[in-house]
């Protein structure tokens, strides 16, 4: 296994924990009714940060991959992107059309729909790279053989 | 303006707009078949735009000369699109609002525009890639994917944001209106549209000096 499927599978595996961890606390919330301007701040407080460390060591991993790597890397990202946008659309319309444009939604539709599409960007994003990198094998091991 | 000199393109211009505009007042009809008609109506003229959109796409790009300051237009050409979309999307999706259309036909509907649009965008990069002069070179098209993929991160970023701080205000139980999703998703597509523009035009201006 090279460190371009590791970094795939790696991605998969925690986004999947990160939404066994975050569905509860979702719900938890909701069922608390937690409201106020106190939950946003905790919320940037915990993220921002969260955030920022997780952008700088993927920028420092980034570093070291070769360029077939990066060019691996992002056009996955880019196909992901494109496939979380196209997700998010096609719910907001179906919700749209399905419930009316005059009419209330539940909040936690919000979160359902955006945790769900970035689920579905994410395993996009890692099939991307794993059956990239079988692809390549593959072809290695044919022209091995020839 | 060459298009409108064609005979055939002018018909089509006009009937797409007329069955665009036709199929509005038809809304305020009630009744199930009052809905489809409406429906088809709007979607036939949105298909025919767009088939003229791609017509006159692929013209200035036949008259186009190789690589002249390419990246410095499409950033322009691009946004100058988002803009006139969110003028004439803004119209559109507020009447859809007050007049409080639903129903599958209608749903249909749209996602038959949108999948007309996805499938100009999918014929014009297959196009691309049959241009024997290829339109962007290798820095370029670096630059472009990596203004995307910053467009991207912020659309992610605003999306996780707006869904935060909305639960959080809101309230776990509480309820928000429907037209507000897609509103902030647009907001969302117009902040990450915008940020590409800025990245792309400052890319070129490094160039440039």
């Amino acid at each position: 296994m090279n460190r371009l499927q590791k970094k795939a599978w790696t991605e998969l595996i925690a986004v999947f924990v990160l939404i066994v961890i975050l569905i509860p606390c979702m719900l938890y919330l909701s069922a608390r009714n937690a409201q106020g301007l106190e939950y946003v701040v905790i919320s940037l407080i915990v993220g921002t940060p969260t955030a920022l460390v997780g952008y700088l060591i993927e920028m420092k991993k980034l570093k070291k991959y070769d360029e077939r790597e990066k060019a691996i890397l992002r056009k996955a990202f880019s196909v992901s992107a494109v496939v979380f946008i196209v997700y998010l659309i096609g719910f907001s319309l179906t919700s749209f059309f399905l419930v009316g444009g005059g009419q209330t939604i539940p909040v936690i539709f919000m979160p359902v729909m955006v945790f769900t599409g970035f689920v579905i960007g994410q395993c996009t994003q890692s099939f991307l790279i794993l059956f990239q990198c079988a692809k390549e094998e593959d072809e290695v091991t044919e022209g091995g053989i020839a | 303006m060459n298009w409108l000199k064609d005979k055939t393109f002018r018909i089509l211009f006009l009937i797409g707009i007329a069955l665009f505009l036709g199929g509005m007042p038809l809304i305020f009809v009630s009744g199930i078949g009052s809905r489809i008609g409406p429906f088809i109506s709007m979607t036939g003229g949105g298909v025919i735009g767009i088939a003229i959109a791609l017509k006159m796409q692929s013209r200035s790009k036949a008259d186009r000369k190789p690589h002249e300051n390419n990246l410095k237009r499409k950033a322009w050409k691009e946004f100058l699109s988002l803009v006139a979309f969110s003028v004439f999307g803004f119209f559109i999706y507020g009447f859809l609002t007050y007049t409080d259309v639903k129903g599958i036909p209608m749903l249909i509907g749209c996602l038959v525009m949108v999948a007309s649009m996805g499938i100009g965008i999918v014929i014009s990069i297959f196009n691309k890639k049959k241009q024997p002069i290829p339109e962007f070179d290798e820095r370029e098209f670096y630059l472009l994917q990596r203004a995307a993929s910053i467009g991207s991160s912020c659309f992610m970023f605003y999306a996780v944001a707006a869904m935060l701080i909305a639960f959080s205000l809101i309230g776990g139980r509480g309820s928000v209106p429907m037209w507000s999703i897609p509103a902030a998703l647009y907001t969302g597509l117009l902040f990450s549209g915008t940020v590409q523009f800025l990245v792309l035009i400052h890319y070129t201006k490094e160039s440039d000096e």
